[in-house]
């Protein structure tokens, strides 16, 4: 499904990142670990086209992604809170998200409703923005928002970090 | 301990990104600075020999303290949109062993150096060392200018307090708009009684102790109140307000543009930032009484026309739509990484400063006050605001690369992207085209051809819309990569 050739990426001379070959295959959980430092964020970067490859290049279901926009209906993420529009409240976010994916408002409560145990009541319902969540609750708003639209690709950058161990799953 | 804060301040100045290829832009900016401060020396050297000539039988200096009062409120209302309490990064100094009071006596102490305060030292200067050449006591002279001063510094701290307190800010506006109603329906003038105590001032010149405490009591209440809420839950984090959250699902109808409004509704409604610009934008309405109440440029300079048609519906226009797509700055990795086509998210930009532009227009009705040709000039000018204008704007936005953080004000002078040199050329069409497609049809034909000419031109771009939105995605697109990094950088 997602495929990696000769990728790297060099910024002013210091190669960050140099995968020679990586197959992902359709219906994996693919757990990425790394030191600090080794690449993985980039990588991310790599991979939804946020940032340009030195050398090499990602396919996304045989999709180039650095040369076609096809593989984003498909594909969704959640990397960090600029991935968060702050001055919405969560529930405002989820729509817009569903409304970007095709799905309407229903559909959308429908989803959501079903994490009402991972959201452990903080963050549906509670008229605040995201910006004014703790982190730990943007995170699990970021987490829930990049599963909406039911994408085949969803890539998650240390999704555990900041939430509390009973949450983790 | 003052020296370890200002060597922060120059290392966080040093290494902010932006110093590397903004240099050109500190240069300009010091250079405004000296403009203005040039400016104000000399109103303030020949205040005294133009007050003179035109008020002969009155002493000057009696004049300048009877309108003393409007330069206050002048001051005030400038402080209030562009003045800012310079913020430091307290968070990393509350743990280690720096006394509180020490950072808020140099916060305090530093906007005392700011440049508001130095228009007001520069403009009295020259004319209180006039004043004394020409005769008048050394001591009253000395003293008022000294009561001035603190004068000026009550004013800077009060501006703080009516920024960050609701009550004092609804006070003063309340304050201003009774003398402002009583002045205007002639029942009482205000000017008189407190010229009169700005004049006794001048005559009993120890009465300048009363200003100086002035001061130091808005000092005072300043550094409490800052005191007060030193703590992480105060000043630090935002006031947490209950949402009301908007149901603007109306806007539906818009279709696949809709979500993109409803977001940039939603942005301007709940965020510092666009909402000064809104604010600021509204001003722009009454530009055109600048222009229209002098004769001499509705009759010697009538392509000028064509220019103040364009800011009176253009305001909201010129200010936000500048700083298109830098809004979103906060959140363009998700609006990269999700299934948006690039050309619906201009779009909706596109159709929120359409329309700004007819709202405005709607709003500059009463301009009919100066005749039908007037409002026909404003009717032209929005055409080509529209058809135009619009597209000039977001093309220039797409070479625009400065991040926004929108929950806070922007500062005075800290609009550094408009002074960036591509900006300013695209700022040029944007003034330029608009006097030379009014005044050549203007020129050689007649009055009516000009409007017909700037009308039409917004009606041929309107036609072309299409046209132009590709363009201008295809630089989005080019420049994708780099607007990224930029964006990700804080400041």
């Amino acid at each position: 499904m997602i495929t990696t050739s000769n990728l790297s990426k060099t910024y002013n001379g210091v190669t960050v990142l140099n995968i020679e070959n990586l197959d992902i295959p359709k219906g994996q959980s693919f757990g990425l670990v790394g030191n600090n430092g080794a690449g993985k964020t980039t990588y991310f970067s790599l991979l939804l086209d946020l940032i340009q490859p030195t050398t090499g290049h990602i396919k996304n279901n045989n999709i180039l992604v650095h040369e076609s926009e096809d593989w984003k209906p498909f594909t969704s993420s959640f990397i960090d809170e600029s991935f968060l529009i702050g001055y919405l409240t969560a529930e405002e976010y989820f729509y817009f998200i569903g409304e970007l994916r095709d799905l309407s408002k229903a559909d959308v409560d429908a989803l959501v409703s079903q994490f009402e145990d991972f959201f452990h009541g903080e963050i549906l319902g509670k008229k605040k923005y995201l910006r004014d969540l703790s982190k730990g609750n943007q995170k699990k708003a970021g987490i829930v928002a990049a599963l909406i639209g039911n994408p085949e690709v969803i890539i998650l950058d240390e999704p555990f970090a900041n939430l509390d161990p009973t949450t983790q799953i | 301990m003052i020296k370890h804060f200002l060597g922060l301040e120059w290392k966080q100045f040093r290494r902010a990104s932006y110093f590397q290829k903004g240099i050109a832009i500190k240069i300009l900016l010091f250079l405004a600075v000296l403009y203005f401060g040039g400016i104000a020396i000399f109103i303030g050297g020949i205040m005294f020999f133009g007050l003179k000539k035109t008020f002969p039988d009155i002493d000057p200096i009696v004049m300048v303290n009877n309108y003393l009062i409007y330069w206050i409120l002048f001051e005030l209302m400038i402080r209030y949109f562009m003045q800012q309490l310079p913020v430091m990064n307290i968070k990393p100094l509350m743990i280690i062993p720096i006394k509180r009071n020490s950072v808020i006596h140099y916060l305090l102490g530093k906007t005392m150096l700011s440049f508001f305060n130095f228009i007001s030292f520069l403009l009295f200067l020259p004319f209180s060392i006039v004043l004394l050449f020409q005769g008048y006591p050394l001591v009253s002279v000395i003293l008022w200018f000294f009561a001035l001063m603190c004068i000026t510094m009550s004013i800077n701290f009060l501006n703080f307090l009516i920024n960050k307190s609701n009550t004092v800010f609804y006070g003063i506006a309340a304050a201003v708009i009774v003398i402002v109603v009583l002045r205007y329906f002639n029942i009482f003038d205000v000017t008189e009684p407190i010229g009169k105590i700005f004049n006794g001032l001048y005559n009993q010149p120890y009465l300048a102790i009363i200003p100086l405490l002035i001061m130091l009591g808005l000092y005072r209440t300043n550094f409490n109140f800052i005191r007060k809420g030193f703590y992480l839950d105060g000043a630090i984090s935002k006031k947490v307000k209950e949402v009301n959250a908007t149901d603007l699902s109306w806007m539906d109808r818009f279709g696949g543009i809709a979500p993109f409004l409803k977001n940039d509704v939603k942005m301007i409604t709940r965020n510092a930032r666009p909402k000064q610009v809104v604010l600021m934008s509204f001003f722009f309405l009454f530009y055109g009484l600048f222009f229209f109440t002098q004769k001499v440029y509705i009759e010697e300079m009538p392509y000028l026309l064509g220019f103040a048609s364009i800011f009176i519906t253009g305001g909201f226009l010129l200010s936000f739509g500048q700083l298109v797509p830098s809004w979103d700055s906060e959140y363009y990795k998700l609006l990269m990484s999700q299934n948006i086509p690039y050309r619906q998210y201009l779009e909706s930009k596109w159709y929120l400063m359409v329309f700004a532009v007819i709202v405005a227009f709607t709003l500059s009705t009463p301009y009919l006050y100066f005749g039908v040709d007037i409002y026909l000039i404003i009717a032209a000018g929005a055409l080509f605001n529209i058809g135009l204008n619009t597209f000039i704007t977001l093309f220039g936005g797409a070479l625009n690369r400065v991040p926004i953080e929108l929950d806070t004000k922007a500062k005075a002078f800290s609009n550094t992207n408009g002074f960036n040199p591509t900006q300013l050329l695209i700022a040029l069409p944007k003034m330029v085209l608009p006097i030379i497609i009014f005044f050549i049809p203007y020129h050689f034909i007649n009055f009516n051809a000009g409007l017909l000419a700037l009308a039409l031109s917004g009606v041929i771009g309107m036609l072309f819309k299409n046209f132009f939105l590709n363009k201008i995605e295809q630089v989005y697109q080019k420049g994708k990569y780099k607007t990224i990094a930029a964006f990700s950088e804080k400041k």
